[in-house]
């Protein structure tokens, strides 16, 4: 009872930065912006937590220099793609390694360290007394990071501003056909930028819940490929916010499991065990991806 | 092409003479005393190229200094030593001690140098090098490698001498202690292999959990692992998986029990939690092969340090961690019969 207790725990603590980072395509996607660059943005994140927590002292601030820094590489990444024009796909690559790169020189700027960061205050866990104490759902409740509860009410807004709202609808048309939308007098590329920056503001927020409160350090590349999977769980839910929080628990279980099931009755190699998330990830998009459609207008632009 | 090379060895040249005036007094002046008392009976010059990392920081470039330094000491020899900017200097800085003639060794940290080093070495076969945690099979490069797994024997009979005898409140009763490695790989496992035998020598009843993190940079991961191991009754985990293992320290400070470092002394990071760390003696290793050239015994083999050459060690110095005289006098003992060969460690998993 404890063991699955804490298992579903670990599956939420697991499923954050995946659900953020699907959440990211989403909604960057639906509005038609092809967004590879979720992991690069993440990693930035968890960079700028990590600097802003040093310098101010407070986990907190450096959460909002996380956002700060995602909404200012989104508004980057919008107008490379949207004014400049650029190959989106490329942009985004050229971001994930544009982020690898200066955060490893920017760690040996501010810390004249190589690899990792200093220790840093990082965002407590909370333990909900009572709540902890449920039946299998108690692991929800004990020693989770905030930013799980965060994660729920994002989902809940992003569906709610998709789907119950005027401009969540216009949003979504211009994903599919921009220029009828344009055609009514409606500026495309504002909404669009405006979903960057959204969206660059939530892969902030992924990095700094692997960074300063799953951690309490930067490592370079600490992001181990969390937004490519996000990305995933995005098409796997199929550009929805409710299925991203679906598929990024489906990844998630298939993560957890990857702890558990290493010292089982049977002897499983370590590298298999350690492959299943990944492995998960292939076979449903193989599943999932030809049923899957995305956004009509994915990747063109109106001017 | 040829003026341009010249031209470039000009500006290093200025670079390299800068670095040692730059390089701070205490060492500078530590060095010219040295040429004085060396200079009697003809001493020595070394050269030692550090990684891009460079100094500062403790890592593993400080501990090569520490052992040139005693070198220079003990036998009077002189050295330079440079900080490449980055790992594309390296090549033309070795090229250019190589070419120039005046160091009698030229010493190498890290296997960043690898690639670089088998092209001037290859060039310079007049040139002795020393090549230190890497290995390369040139003729006039010696390698120098650590036998890990008996450094982390020591680490494994010390934690399970911890945890029979309860040495601090935050061991439980629960025969379990943990290994996390970076990757599943020969090198890594040298490390979980000699943890393993070390424990089960102290106690053959003991369970060590084993798993590795899948990347040298996931701290997240490897805390994920470490609280799962202590779930599971862990109470002392040693890792040996680079900066993934702050996460590990991690779990041990939220949830109480405690760690093992690697490589080098990483017992200060937490000292309430991290209890020994297995070490990787670099300034051995520099020091043997700048003893190998004054002695004249330069080889240029590949030399793999273990217990008995002081290649490797297990330390609880600046821990708080308060470890019993008489545990300590049996890793003692432990550590005779290894060197003496009466304990074999294995090198790899069973």
């Amino acid at each position: 009872m404890d063991m699955i207790n804490s298992f579903i725990g670990l599956t939420f603590q697991l499923s954050v930065p995946i659900v953020l980072g699907a959440l990211c395509g989403t909604i960057a996607e639906r509005g038609g912006i092809i967004l590879l660059g979720v992991e690069g943005m993440m990693l930035l994140g968890a960079f700028a937590g990590v600097a802003g927590s040093w310098f101010t002292g407070s986990a907190f601030l450096g959460a909002l220099c996380s956002i700060a820094v995602g909404i200012f590489i989104g508004w980057l990444y919008g107008l490379f793609c949207l004014k400049w024009k650029a190959q989106q796909s490329v942009v985004g690559v050229g971001i994930n390694l544009f982020a690898s790169g200066v955060t490893a020189v920017m760690l040996k700027a501010i810390w004249e360290a190589e690899g990792m960061s200093e220790s840093v205050a990082a965002i407590p866990n909370l333990t909900i007394p009572g709540l902890c104490r449920l039946p299998l759902v108690g692991g929800l409740f004990k020693a989770q990071s905030p930013y799980l509860y965060l994660t729920f009410l994002i989902v809940a807004a992003v569906w709610v501003f998709f789907y119950k709202t005027k401009y969540g609808v216009r949003y979504r048309a211009i994903g599919d056909q921009p220029f009828a939308v344009q055609s009514c007098g409606i500026n495309v590329n504002r909404y669009r930028y405006i979903a960057m920056m959204v969206s660059g503001a939530l892969a902030g927020l992924a990095g700094s819940y692997l960074s300063i409160s799953q951690n309490n350090l930067f490592v370079v590349d600490m992001t181990a490929g969390r937004g490519f999977m996000g990305l995933a769980a995005n098409i796997f839910g199929g550009w929805n916010p409710i299925g991203s929080l679906g598929a990024g628990l489906v990844f998630a279980v298939a993560q957890a499991a990857r702890f558990y099931l290493n010292d089982s009755a049977v002897q499983i190699p370590s590298q298999i065990i350690q492959m299943l998330p990944y492995v998960v990830t292939l076979v449903i998009l193989l599943i999932v991806g030809k049923k899957a459609k995305g956004p009509e207008a994915l990747g063109k632009l109106v001017d | 092409m040829k003026k341009r090379n010249v031209a470039l060895m000009r500006i290093l040249v200025c670079g390299l003479s800068m670095a040692a005036v730059g390089c701070g007094g205490g060492a500078d002046a530590g060095a010219e005393k040295a040429s004085e008392a060396g200079s009697g009976e003809g001493g020595k010059h070394v050269g030692i190229i550090f990684t891009e990392a460079g100094l500062g920081g403790n890592s593993f470039n400080d501990l090569a200094l520490e052992g040139v330094k005693r070198a220079a000491e003990d036998f009077g020899i002189t050295y330079d030593e440079v900080e490449p900017k980055s790992v594309s200097d390296e090549e033309i800085i070795q090229d250019e001690m190589a070419a120039s003639g005046d160091y009698d060794l030229v010493i190498c940290v890290g296997a960043e140098q690898v690639d670089a080093l088998n092209n001037v070495a290859g060039t310079y076969t007049d040139q002795k090098f020393a090549l230190l945690d890497a290995s390369s099979d040139l003729k006039n490069v010696a390698s120098y490698a650590c036998k890990e797994q008996e450094g982390s024997f020591l680490a494994g009979a010390l934690a399970a001498l911890a945890n029979q005898e309860k040495i601090d409140e935050k061991i439980n009763d629960d025969k379990v202690i943990g290994f996390i490695g970076g990757v599943d790989n020969p090198l890594i496992n040298h490390f979980a292999a000699g943890y393993k035998a070390g424990a089960e020598y102290i106690d053959p009843e003991i369970t060590v959990l084993v798993d590795y993190v899948g990347g040298f940079n996931d701290p997240t991961t490897a805390k994920t692992i470490a609280n799962t191991f202590i779930e599971k009754g862990a109470d002392i985990i040693f890792h040996a998986s680079g900066a993934s293992g702050m996460g590990v320290f991690q779990a041990a400070a939220e949830k109480n029990v405690l760690a093992m470092g690697v490589n080098l002394n990483q017992n200060s990071i937490d000292p309430d939690h991290i209890m020994a760390s297995m070490l990787k003696r670099l300034d051995n290793c520099a020091y043997h092969a700048i003893e190998s050239v004054v002695n004249d015994t330069y080889t240029g083999e590949n030399q793999i340090l273990g217990l008995k050459d002081g290649g490797v060690d297990c330390t609880v110095e600046e821990s708080n961690i308060q470890v019993p005289e008489e545990i300590l006098g049996q890793l003692d003992e432990i550590k005779e019969k290894i060197v003496a060969g009466e304990i074999e460690v294995p090198a790899e998993l069973n």
